[in-house]
């Protein structure tokens, strides 16, 4: 039988571990994506969805309702980006020449089988764009696009108006655009 | 719609949130008359599309969306208090794909099935028809009624003009023997 989220929780929040284990398999695919998007960089992103399920784990008894668990885990996860952007400065700006090598890298790293030159390519300049987001339109451009939130769950997950997150994803998703075709233009 | 209206709607409809179907058809109308407003629509979608290809690598040991379970919390720090972690995802799995197989065969309600912009401009060019099938026939019956209305009042009116000839030719008739009578009258005399 499948166990919803709250079922999880409260035997969670008693005590079993085995089901806040459920919980962490059913959520961390998609935690992990935020924040792998949302820092660019794997280990960070790995290490950041670790510190979210403890820090989850740890404050259990904070959350008052189980039903908000997936927003309440996604601002876990969101202040973790963000505290790790502060510990690195507050920026991620990275130059060009950093982002290729990274990204070259990572490919003799990793196996793209599925990607051509011209994907893997493009691919890069999404990357590296979205990288030069203003976080709180990276934020937004991610819950929306990658976790598919709805607008009034972004809304309460980054505490701002319905019409401040439709905002941001509109003006984000315009930034982005620019900034590949400057990319382009390069 | 203006411009403005269009491009604060421009998300809403994008993403299809309690977007009424009247709205939609005001922004694709004016979409229809406005090149700027079309482009930047268009766009967007462009965007959208391009953040679509965005996968992450599935070959990582945990590295993409749905796969990074066997990724770096495997470590002893998590084993401690996730015991039998194994045997209830296993456990999870079986039971999420035998739920999804019957959402799918329709067995079990509910889920709800994202709507492409092909769908959702389908629909859209579905409720122009239908309204405009709509407005057609109200306009027929409104003809219709106008035309019985004046037939109506034709008859009215002819019954009318009838009516009148009918009493002048009487007056007429009754004229014309009074005079006759007089003639007559003087005739004698």
């Amino acid at each position: 039988m499948h166990q919803t989220d709250e079922y999880l929780l409260e035997m969670a929040i008693q005590g079993d571990g085995g089901s806040f284990g459920a919980l962490v398999q059913r959520w961390e695919g998609k935690i992990y994506g935020f924040i792998r998007r949302y820092v660019g960089d794997r280990e960070d992103a790995r290490d950041l969805t670790q510190d979210t399920f403890v820090k989850a784990y740890q404050h259990l008894d904070r959350l008052s309702n189980p039903a908000f668990f997936s927003a309440w885990l996604y601002k876990i996860a969101l202040n973790e980006c963000r505290m790790c952007f502060r510990r690195q400065k507050g920026s991620r700006s990275v130059p060009l020449e950093d982002t290729q090598k990274e990204v070259d890298q990572r490919e003799r790293e990793e196996v793209l089988p599925d990607r051509t030159f011209e994907g893997r390519e493009r691919l890069r300049r999404l990357e590296e764009a979205f990288q030069l987001l203003p976080p709180e339109q990276r934020e937004v451009i991610l819950m929306k696009e990658f976790q598919g939130l709805r607008f009034q769950d972004i809304a309460s997950v980054l505490e701002v108006p319905l019409s401040t997150a439709k905002s941001r994803l509109y003006v984000g998703l315009k930034t982005l655009r620019r900034l590949m075709e400057e990319s382009y233009d390069l | 719609m203006t411009c403005e209206q269009c491009r604060e709607r421009m998300i809403d409809v994008m993403y299809g949130e309690e977007v009424p179907p009247r709205l939609s058809y005001e922004f694709f109308a004016h979409l229809n008359v406005c090149g700027s407003c079309d482009r930047e629509y268009r766009e967007l979608l462009e965007t959208r599309e391009a953040l679509a290809e965005w996968n992450l690598p599935a070959n990582l040991g945990g590295e993409s969306d749905s796969e990074a379970s066997a990724g770096p919390w495997s470590s002893g720090r998590w084993r401690k208090w996730l015991p039998d972690i194994g045997r209830i995802a296993a456990g999870i799995m079986v039971l999420f794909g035998a739920f999804s197989l019957l959402q799918s065969v329709g067995l079990i309600p509910g889920r709800n099935q994202p709507v492409s912009e092909k769908r959702v401009e389908q629909m859209v060019q579905d409720l122009v028809v239908a309204r405009q099938q709509e407005t057609l026939k109200v306009i027929g019956q409104a003809l219709l009624d106008i035309k019985e209305d004046m037939e109506d009042r034709n008859k009215v009116n002819l019954q009318t003009v009838y009516g009148d000839l009918y009493s002048l030719e009487e007056k007429y008739l009754t004229v014309l023997e009074e005079n006759n009578q007089q003639l007559r009258r003087l005739t004698r005399r």
